[in-house]
């Protein structure tokens, strides 16, 4: 097994390579210069003025050079500072992506884990009331956007029946907490899950009523065992393997998967820096969160084959 | 919000997979049998009634909007709904119910031309890398296999703000980011087409292999796709409402359904005039409902082993 992580480890390197190519080459494509970020707008005609800026951030040589440059800098974790206020990147990064591990992190644990358990449900009852009124539920689910369930939800939440606070990750004059910012990220984080919920649902039941469908559980059947060890020990496990795919492939969303659910609660999330960062074209910040995005999801898509290997006994690793 | 443009072997279908073995053989061609397959599926055709009105509705925005669109009334501004104003107005008198219907248009029209796009994108892509295979095909999924790493959204807000709102842009980004999964299912399709006896047949006769992807497998493989494209109409709609959302999709002051939701993230009019943002919100999540049911029934009836 350790030989497959390192294997697997070792391919995903070039993969980066490749990545950090990409984004260079598409902030420095992208049309608009750098320099005139530093440049107050009265002397944006005087090109000595220009050229003096570019000179000093290095824009003046060839891209190639820059690139070199910008990786060894990366590589030791530096990815240097945001235009707008000289802060940090990887400490804004880091402080960002906390608030959106935690909300993603709580949406994609329930929403997981209910759509799951309602999935397997539904499956074992098909056809009936309950199965019809689930999978329409669900139906809606996977019809309504982030921002929809978002704006209906703190509308009716939090406005109209004030149960929870309307945005922000901590109450103004109060010190932060723990207790406090799990206080202001429930609402968020439970119309995030809706979405999950759905799809979860959707998939956990398909694959099950497929898994059920199978000989072999006609044959565990048929040796006469008990219907609930049919189904807890020979069809669940099986049922529950394309599930896992499913989560891995949900697990880019930590990152950036709430831009939306940010934005209507005002949650200092990666969402809301990265519309922040393309907004005021802070290309340091865009730069750093492209790339911390892209090893998020290479690490991810890695876990997933691990997981995957490790759970079906029949995907051989070498 | 990403929705999944996935063919068959997605977990849509209400009903599971039966084998249609001892189904009697009929006479009729594959079309006819899709067509009342597809009538049989009773939330598909709900759905396409009313979609057909909400197309209709905006489509014909002009002879039942009552007021232009973009006339302010400020003597009129954030009036609830009423006898002359049956949605009620905006912020700045603008009447609601024309904005709804016309902002129906812009949506509709982006959803449905980005989808082409991306139609057109997957397609080909897909159909040549399918068919032709080896190093062609290698570096088409590597390039595709990039563009679907980065979560659209990223991809999307970035390339909106370099390249500035607009109708245009807008169409053009949701369908220029969204083709990787039509492309892969339109490669699946021709890899297992360009091994049939049909195909062989073709090219024995001397047919030029671009004649044979466009005029002989297309045709073959172009029910799952259909069914796909369906669903990635109501994605795209849903791409175009978050962009503008977030503003940075269709500008003001022409209206679509995102941007008139836009309103609604400032806490006055959230709280205080629902009738502004309800009414596009709840058409956001109509038609696209709309639109999956009847992706979910083209699906069901151009798969040989569902069984209605």
């Amino acid at each position: 097994m350790s030989t497959y992580i390192i294997r697997r480890l070792l391919i995903s390197l070039p993969v980066l390579l490749g990545i950090t190519i990409v984004i260079f080459a598409l902030i420095n494509l992208i049309p608009g210069d750098p320099a005139t970020f530093f440049i107050s707008p009265e002397l944006m005609g005087n090109d000595e003025q220009v050229a003096i800026v570019r000179e000093r951030l290095g824009l003046n040589q060839p891209l190639p050079v820059r690139y070199v440059k910008w990786l060894s800098q990366t590589v030791q974790g530096d990815l240097g500072f945001r235009m707008k206020n000289g802060d940090r990147v990887a400490s804004v990064v880091w402080a960002r992506l906390k608030g959106t591990v935690l909300l993603v992190g709580i949406a994609l644990a329930f929403g997981a884990t209910i759509g799951i358990i309602l999935g397997i449900f539904t499956a074992l009852k098909q056809y009936s009331a309950w199965d019809y009124l689930l999978t329409g539920v669900s139906f809606v689910g996977i019809s309504m956007p982030a921002f929809v369930t978002g704006i209906f939800g703190l509308y009716f939440l939090s406005l109209k029946i004030p149960l929870f606070p309307a945005g922000g990750m901590s109450t103004v004059g109060k010190p932060p907490s723990p207790q406090d910012t799990l206080y202001h990220a429930i609402l968020p984080s439970l119309l995030l899950s809706f979405g999950y919920l759905a799809s979860f649902m959707r998939y956990t039941r398909f694959s099950m009523l497929e898994v059920l469908h199978q000989e072999y559980v006609t044959t565990a059947r048929a040796k006469g065992l008990t219907e609930r060890s049919v189904i807890a020990v020979h069809a669940l496990r099986n049922a529950l393997l394309p599930v896992v795919t499913v989560i891995g492939l949900s697990l880019p969303n930590l990152v950036v998967g709430a831009v939306f659910i940010e934005t209507i609660f005002s949650w200092p999330g990666m969402g809301t820096l990265y519309l922040d960062a393309v907004g005021s074209r802070d290309y340091p910040l865009i730069m750093g969160m492209n790339l911390v995005t892209s090893i998020v999801i290479l690490l991810t898509n890695l876990a997933t084959d691990v997981a995957y290997a490790f759970v079906d006994p029949r995907i051989r690793y070498r | 919000m990403r929705i999944s443009t996935a063919g068959r072997a997605a977990p849509n279908g209400p009903a599971p997979v039966v084998l249609a073995a001892d189904k009697p053989v009929s006479g009729e061609s594959p079309a006819r049998r899709a067509m009342n397959r597809f009538r049989r599926h009773r939330l598909a055709m709900i759905s396409l009634t009313i979609l057909t009105i909400i197309v209709i509705l905006s489509v014909g925005a002009p002879l039942w909007q009552g007021y232009p669109p973009n006339t302010m009334n400020l003597a009129m501004s954030s009036k609830p709904p009423s006898a002359t104003h049956v949605l009620g107005t905006d912020r700045i008198g603008r009447d609601v119910w024309s904005r709804l219907i016309n902002g129906g248009r812009v949506s509709l029209m982006i959803g449905l031309s980005a989808t082409l796009i991306s139609l057109t994108f997957g397609i080909v892509l897909g159909a040549v890398s399918g068919y032709f295979g080896g190093w062609v095909d290698i570096i088409l999924q590597r390039f595709t296999d990039i563009v679907m790493t980065f979560p659209s959204i990223v991809l999307m807000l970035t390339l909106a703000v370099f390249v500035g709102p607009g109708l245009l842009n807008t169409t053009l980004i949701i369908g220029g980011v969204s083709w990787p999964g039509l492309a892969r299912l339109v490669r699946a399709e021709y890899l297992s087409a360009r091994e049939r006896t049909y195909v062989e047949a073709a090219r024995c006769v001397g047919v030029r292999s671009l004649r044979i992807m466009f005029t002989h497998i297309l045709p073959n493989a172009l029910a799952p796709v259909l069914a796909a494209a369906a669903f990635g109409i109501g994605s795209a709609i849903l791409t175009e409402a978050g962009l503008s959302f977030l503003g940075l999709g269709v500008p003001l002051p022409t209206s679509s359904w995102g941007n008139m939701l836009e309103t609604a993230r400032e806490i006055q009019v959230l709280s205080g005039a629902p009738w502004m943002w309800m009414p596009p919100a709840l058409m956001i999540v109509l038609t696209v409902l709309c639109v999956n049911f009847i992706g979910d029934g083209l699906r069901d009836a151009f798969d040989p082993r569902t069984l209605l």
